[in-house]
């Protein structure tokens, strides 16, 4: 008989579909002793839970570690809930967790788990407790260790980011036994400082038992209600503390705290008086234009009130009225003239040498006297009678023939 | 009566300067209009050197020290 030949992704897949058809297989309850754990960089849990006969690898993802602070520690009895199936890359049998519950007390992990919950309910993280942070803060508490590396990347950041500003330094122990009293103990004395505007309390990375003083639950309600804004940067990614929930901020990272700090940087500040100093100019150079036309105006209103415009204008009506002057002089005397020559002319009519002109004469006594009826004279009278231009002596012969004829 | 400017902080000659912008949008005459914008160039020239000239303030307090003040 014939045997099938697999390639051996289809016989992974195979497999795989077989347990994830077994319904018993894709909800249960494993128990069991946790060993061989890892956590890389992904955030990922990697650990074998064993119990005296046998053992299995077990993967917990990141995203549904949530917000499980502290890992389970190596040795701890657990309860997880999840599914069994096979990772195709390496056809290897796991346990999917979901969940994970501790067994006993004494344990860091149900310690945690339990204090969380107990915060929780006091409303120590409650969100509306949470103070904004400031954008611009200047004077920068940070507690933290004074030989940690946590200050070094801290300062790094704000002497590149915010060099304007201010950090006060509180120097404290960051694990071990005071370490919690002293870190509520700085948080006390930034509270009372007036000129403060931000506290950072932050620690570099270590192992969970390490940063067991950051979830102090004392610590932890005097982060909530902190007068200033706190942001905390404890350990690394995938460390969540109570600490951290209690603050107004959690940062991943002592650097990335220093970063939330700062979130107006000097570029900004550079790019902002660079802006202004544009937007200055173009008001500015919008004003000038818009009163080109008051300048305008005014200086017309000036020039008129002006000695020179108003002389100016003298001197214009002035040779107005000369020349209005002359025409009516003109005029004047073209009528006159007319005038002269009509009265001339009516003299002339009256004229009686202009009578006489035309041939006729006129009769006078020797002495001048001017003879109109012929009854003013006598017979042998002497008479004169004139011309125009000349006159003769005459003697009157006959009798005078009276009107009656 | 007006700051000295190269006693102001940078906060404060920054303020300054947003509420010259906010003055020049608005009605000015000329004469205030110029008056602003020059003092606004100075504020300017006196924030870029803060920002130049800055350098990180580190102070190291100690806690005991306070408490034996107490």
């Amino acid at each position: 008989m014939e045997l099938r030949r697999w390639s051996v992704s289809e016989l992974v897949k195979y497999i795989r579909g077989v347990f994830e058809t077994d319904f018993r297989l894709q909800e249960l309850e494993l128990e069991g002793e946790v060993i061989n754990l890892r956590i890389p960089a992904s955030g990922h849990l990697y650990f074998n839970l064993r119990d005296a006969n046998s053992q299995i690898a077990c993967v917990m993802w990141s995203s549904e570690r949530g917000l499980l602070a502290v890992p389970p520690t190596e040795g701890a009895r657990i309860i997880a809930t999840g599914l069994i199936s096979i990772y195709e890359k390496t056809g290897q049998l796991q346990f999917y967790c979901r969940r994970i519950r501790l067994l006993g007390d004494g344990d860091l992990l149900y310690e945690y788990e339990k204090l969380k919950q107990q915060l929780f309910d006091e409303g120590v993280f409650d969100v509306e407790r949470k103070l904004p942070i400031p954008e611009e803060a200047r004077k920068v508490a940070i507690i933290t260790s004074e030989t940690g590396a946590a200050l070094q990347d801290a300062l790094n950041v704000f002497e590149r980011r915010m060099p304007l500003a201010e950090i006060f330094l509180y120097p404290v122990l960051v694990q071990g036994e005071p370490a919690a009293e002293q870190i509520m103990r700085a948080l006390a004395v930034v509270n009372q400082r007036t000129d403060i505007d931000l506290c950072l309390i932050v620690r570099g990375g270590g192992a969970s038992e390490d940063l067991w003083a950051f979830n102090n639950p004392d610590l932890a309600r005097l982060i909530s209600v902190s007068r200033l804004p706190v942001i905390t940067g404890i350990g690394h990614e995938i460390d969540f503390t109570l600490a951290d929930f209690a603050a107004d901020l959690r940062a991943a990272t002592p650097t990335a705290a220093a970063e939330l700090a700062t979130p107006i940087t000097i570029t900004d500040y550079r790019t902002m008086l660079s802006a202004i100093a544009s937007r200055m100019g173009d008001l500015v150079e919008r004003r000038i234009d818009t009163s080109g036309y008051d300048l305008d105006f005014l200086k017309e209103r000036l020039d008129r009130l002006s000695p020179e415009y108003v002389i100016t204008a003298f001197q214009e009506q002035l040779a107005y009225m000369k020349i209005m002057l002359e025409r009516n002089f003109q005029l004047c005397v073209v009528r006159l003239d007319s005038r002269i020559k009509e009265i001339t002319g009516i003299i002339r009519n009256v004229d009686p040498h202009s009578v006489l002109k035309r041939g006729y004469a006129y009769v006078m006594t020797p002495d001048r006297r001017l003879i109109s009826h012929a009854a003013q004279v006598k017979t042998d009278e002497r008479l004169k009678i004139v011309f125009a231009a000349s006159e003769i002596d005459v003697k009157v012969e006959g009798e005078s023939h009276d009107e009656g004829n | 009566m007006m700051k000295v400017i190269d006693e102001m902080s940078f906060e404060e000659a920054m303020s300054e300067l947003n509420l010259i912008v906010e003055k020049l949008e608005s009605e000015l005459t000329l004469g205030d209009s110029l008056d602003l914008f020059d003092r606004g160039q100075r504020l300017l020239d006196h924030c870029n050197r803060l920002i130049d000239a800055a350098k990180l303030r580190l102070t190291r307090e100690s806690l005991d020290e306070r408490e034996d003040g107490k």
